[in-house]
């Protein structure tokens, strides 16, 4: 892997030089330098294009799960924002073909900001911020969290594309998590009239430098990434959950972990087309990453025993309450190789196939206190952090290692036996090895696959793709897989559509399991079954009016047969979620200056476990809306617009407690007057 | 690296090379090579990193070819600012995959509507190395573990905190299909994208016995069998198992 490594990154300093070594000679390079001072009077303002909105949103019920679903709130908008600059003078020409500044969504949880910079032929530049506000509150669900949060993503990219010479890119980006997660209950022994409050302080950045060009018919793309991230979560008590029982909060409770990862990626790409016949792509990348981490804290929480029959608190004396420190590096290395190939046996017929390796080893060394006899602190297995004790004893070096290497192959016919019939046919084999905490040891996938493309006349199309592979562990064929794909797609007429979809993946026995007190691995009475059926119209009765609908039912069902007791009995239950999807368009363009949309989605969601109560809940979610576009007769392109949207979100109340409430339905009016235009 | 692997390796390599050079030397010289619609875009265009794997992409195994989705050059009539695109993302994707758009009309989604992605954030739909239906996600990666064919760089790309790797590390996130055991990335009736819409349902699917304290909170019959339901404040796992992802501190990934 070293040597992938040095001699991946000697290509890629060597690549880098080339560029400017050539573009010395090329006076354009030298005007296309992005960042050269332009004289602003030497551009105009080409055009502008703006949306403003005036917000009205109306919420009955419960305004936390309208929150967490939509929130969006009253007032006024800037929904949307482009000028586009372009340059007046020739001299201005030379540096720069167009900018363009956007916004978008500002004051709404959502908000965009981009500028664009190009000379066609020679750069392309570009800076974008967008960030987005999560807010979770419940509303009357079993989770006692609640998260108000922001990722904000900052990224810049430059491309330099200088004619007859190599591509140069370098990119970057930065995205930050920032905000609070509160435990909003007294899930915790120790200060459990408190709420817990996490502060959320997290960032992970990257930057790329790389090059594509071709030589001697060969295509080339290399890059080289380096990223990193860094967290730190200091969770604490903070205002009193109640007015009984409240203490002195500071010092008493704290639990800080931090986190970082540090990591270089190198990638190289070739391509060659031999022959006008036979297409080759070899790719390979190699990441190595180097983490530190530490824990400062306590693991607290009521042990079963702490409750009676009928879920009452009775003994606050038995906890699980763990002081839980340690500190260790991580290395995580990857390495991906792969060759893919399509050969051109004749007109009519393709052979494609490929090779694809992976290896992934993470190894952590982190530190355990020992007593001063040699024992861990912490006697379970399974417990792998460690604590300190009474403060005897000493710390010492343990290590996880996790090794993953995977190997694939597959080889696929692609023929056309006439103008009508396409089909294929492909070989798929995998490999894999595990070594470590996870996974089964030594695991082979192999199987093949089925297709069929026909259109027996021009307004039908029928595509049919089949695969079925086995699984087999340690020699012993453990679960068949198989997977089904139809589509049939009619023009009924010139303007009446009709598709159908189906699709089914069967995974029967692959299940991966990982019990308690069981090895990881697949276990054979378990199933995995996904099916979605989907059904479209598109219908333009007349010219000025376009309808469409779409109907789908999508399922996930996972049948477990596995016991932990040791009684040797199977008790195989099922979960399954079914849902019922709609959606409905219908656009009517009534003139030249008046337009109409209304749209409907309407989803039914059910999901049920098959135990001794046969829980199930069930919901629905309703978002349609009607937008009105209308020319204002005395301006050139300025239009009023009306959007009209009703959300609606409706629980079944269930018999089996939290499975369904109304006390988390909430309906919604969002109107929005606008004004949209450009000039 | 191990021996075993640059055998394998090797023997890959040299089997795809034979492949290829029996069938150069068998193949008649006057073969037409413009079987596909696609050929005449990609004698200039696959020569660039994005392009190099279209011919093996799922796009055009199914006869998806480049002027379904682009405009020629001379023909720019779409106000998309994305490379000749007929129309923007995710409407021109929409056009063929209508189940996936009515994933994204669930109650909740990633979000397309603001820009601030796109499925190409995501997909790559010029096709990507491996020959699956994965090898359409932008990156791959073996950097979770055993999920190595599955989306995890895809996700972790933006959602780095979630990646680790750990010192306990949540089986599902490393083993078959990574983040999407658990996920539904194209939407969802959960808040947080999840398979089932109650949290505890999904960890039912797997983790089909718990031991039985978790139950003491019935109402009635509080048994040691534990294929019963769960209520009030086990009913969201999460509640105690608060670093579901993977934990540094506790193997049951408890809450700090």
């Amino acid at each position: 892997m070293k040597k992938i490594k040095c001699s991946l990154t000697l290509i890629l300093v060597l690549s880098i030089l080339v560029v400017p070594v050539h573009a010395k000679d090329i006076n354009v390079m030298k005007a296309g330098t992005p960042n050269a001072k332009l004289d602003t009077s030497a551009l105009k303002l080409e055009a502008v294009d703006y949306k403003l909105g005036l917000r009205s949103v109306s919420v009955d019920g419960n305004k936390g799960v309208y929150n967490s679903d939509i929130n969006l709130d009253d007032g006024l908008r800037l929904l949307n924002l482009d000028a586009t600059f372009v340059p007046t003078t020739d001299k201005a020409d030379r540096y720069l073909d167009l900018a363009r500044f956007s916004l978008g969504d500002v004051g709404d949880p959502t908000p965009t900001y981009e500028l664009k910079l190009k000379e066609y032929g020679l750069y392309n530049f570009g800076v974008k911020r967008s960030e987005r506000d999560y807010v979770y509150e419940n509303g009357a669900d079993a989770d006692h969290h609640t998260y108000d949060f922001t990722r904000t993503q900052d990224s810049m990219h430059l491309t330099i594309t200088p004619e007859g010479l190599p591509k140069f890119f370098i990119s970057k980006r930065k995205l930050d998590r920032e905000g609070i997660s509160v435990l909003t209950k007294d899930l915790y022994e120790t200060h459990a009239e408190f709420l817990m409050n996490t502060p959320i302080n997290e960032t992970s950045q990257d930057a790329t430098v790389g090059t594509e060009f071709s030589y001697a018919g060969y295509d080339f793309y290399l890059a080289h990434t380096q990223d990193s991230y860094t967290g730190s979560v200091l969770q604490e008590p903070a205002e009193a959950l109640g007015t009984d029982n409240i203490g002195d909060k500071d010092g008493q409770y704290q639990d800080h972990e931090t986190r970082s990862l540090d990591r270089g990626i190198d990638q190289l790409k070739v391509h060659k087309i031999f022959n006008d016949r036979f297409d080759v792509t070899l790719s390979l990348k190699d990441a190595r990453g180097d983490g530190a981490f530490s824990v400062a804290g306590y693991i607290d929480a009521y042990s079963h025993n702490a409750y009676d029959n009928n879920g009452n608190l009775v003994d606050t004396t038995q906890t699980v309450q763990e002081r839980k420190t340690t500190y260790g590096n991580t290395n995580s290395d990857s390495f991906i190789g792969s060759m893919d190939t399509t050969l051109l046996i004749n007109k009519d017929t393709y052979l494609h196939s490929g090779y694809k390796s992976t290896e992934t080893e993470n190894n952590i060394d982190y530190f355990a206190y020992y007593f001063d006899n040699g024992t861990p602190n912490d006697t379970s297995d399974d417990h792998i952090s460690a604590w300190p004790g009474d403060g005897s004893g000493e710390w010492k070096k343990l290590n996880k290692n996790f090794y993953n290497q995977k190997d694939k192959y597959y080889v696929k016919g692609e023929h056309y036996l006439n103008n009508e019939l396409k089909a294929e046919v492909g070989y798929l084999y995998t490999k894999e090895k595990d070594k470590g905490a996870h996974g089964p040891g030594e695991t082979t996938e192999d199987g093949y696959q089925l297709g069929f493309l026909y259109n027996p006349i021009e307004t039908v199309k029928l595509d049919l793709d089949y695969k079925d592979t086995a699984i087999e562990e340690e020699g012993t064929e453990i679960a068949d897989n198989e997977e089904i794909d139809f589509e049939v797609e009619w023009e009924v007429l010139d303007n009446l559509k009709l598709t159908s979809k189906y699709r089914k993946e069967e995974d029967d026995g692959s299940h991966y399991g990982a019990y308690v007190g069981y090895p990881a691995g697949h276990y054979e009475d378990a199933k995995r079954e996904n099916e979605i059926q989907t059904f479209s119209v598109n219908y333009q009765p007349v010219v000025n009016l376009d309808l469409g609908l779409s109907y789908s039912d999508q399922t996930f069902e996972a049948v477990n047969g596995f016991n932990s007791d040791g009684s040797g009995t199977i008790l195989e239950y099922t979960t399954k979620v079914n849902n019922d999807l709609y959606n409905v368009n219908a656009t009517y363009q009534a003139s030249e200056d008046f337009s109409a949309n209304f749209y409907g989605n309407y989803i039914e969601g059910q999901e049920s476990v098959s135990n001794i109560n046969n829980e199930s809940f069930k919901n629905e979610y309703t978002d349609f809306g009607l937008n009105l576009t209308k020319a204002v007769p005395i301006y050139d392109n300025l239009d009023v617009t009306l959007d009209l949207r009703r959300v609606e979100y409706d629980e079944t109340p269930s018999d089996v407690a939290l499975y369904g409430t109304n006390a988390n339905d909430y309906s919604a009016d969002i109107i929005t007057l606008g004004l949209e235009g450009g000039f | 690296m191990k021996s075993t692997k640059k055998v394998n390796l090797l023997l890959s390599f040299s089997f795809v090379l034979v492949l290829a050079l029996a069938a150069v030397v068998a193949m008649p010289a006057d073969v037409e090579a413009q079987a596909k619609a696609s050929e005449a875009c990609l004698s200039c265009h696959g020569k660039v990193k994005t392009q190099f794997q279209f011919k093996r992409s799922q796009h055009s195994l199914n006869d998806v070819n480049c002027m379904d989705c682009h405009e020629s050059h001379d023909k720019k009539t779409t106000q998309s600012n994305k490379a000749t695109l007929k129309m923007e993302e995710p409407e021109l994707c929409y056009s063929c995959h209508e189940d996936v758009k009515l994933k994204f009309a669930q109650r909740n989604s990633h979000n397309l509507e603001s820009g601030e992605m796109t499925c190409s954030s995501c997909h790559t739909p010029h096709g990507g190395p491996g020959g699956d239906v994965n090898a359409s996600l932008k990156k791959h990666t073996p950097l979770a573990g055993r999920a190595n064919d599955i989306p995890n760089e895809t996700c972790v790309s933006c959602h780095a905190e979630k990646e680790g790797p750990f010192v306990n590390q949540h089986s599902s996130v490393v083993a078959e299909e990574g983040c999407a055991s658990c996920h539904t990335p194209h939407g969802s009736q959960n808040r947080f994208m999840l398979k089932y819409q109650k949290t505890d349902t999904l960890c039912l699917s797997c983790h089909g016995e718990v031991k039985s304290w978790h139950y003491y909170y019935l109402d009635a019959n509080p048994a040691v069998d534990s294929n019963a339901a769960f209520t009030t404040d086990f009913a969201n796992c999460t509640n105690c198992h608060g670093t579901i992802h993977g934990s540094n501190e506790d193997f049951m990934m408890l809450e700090e």
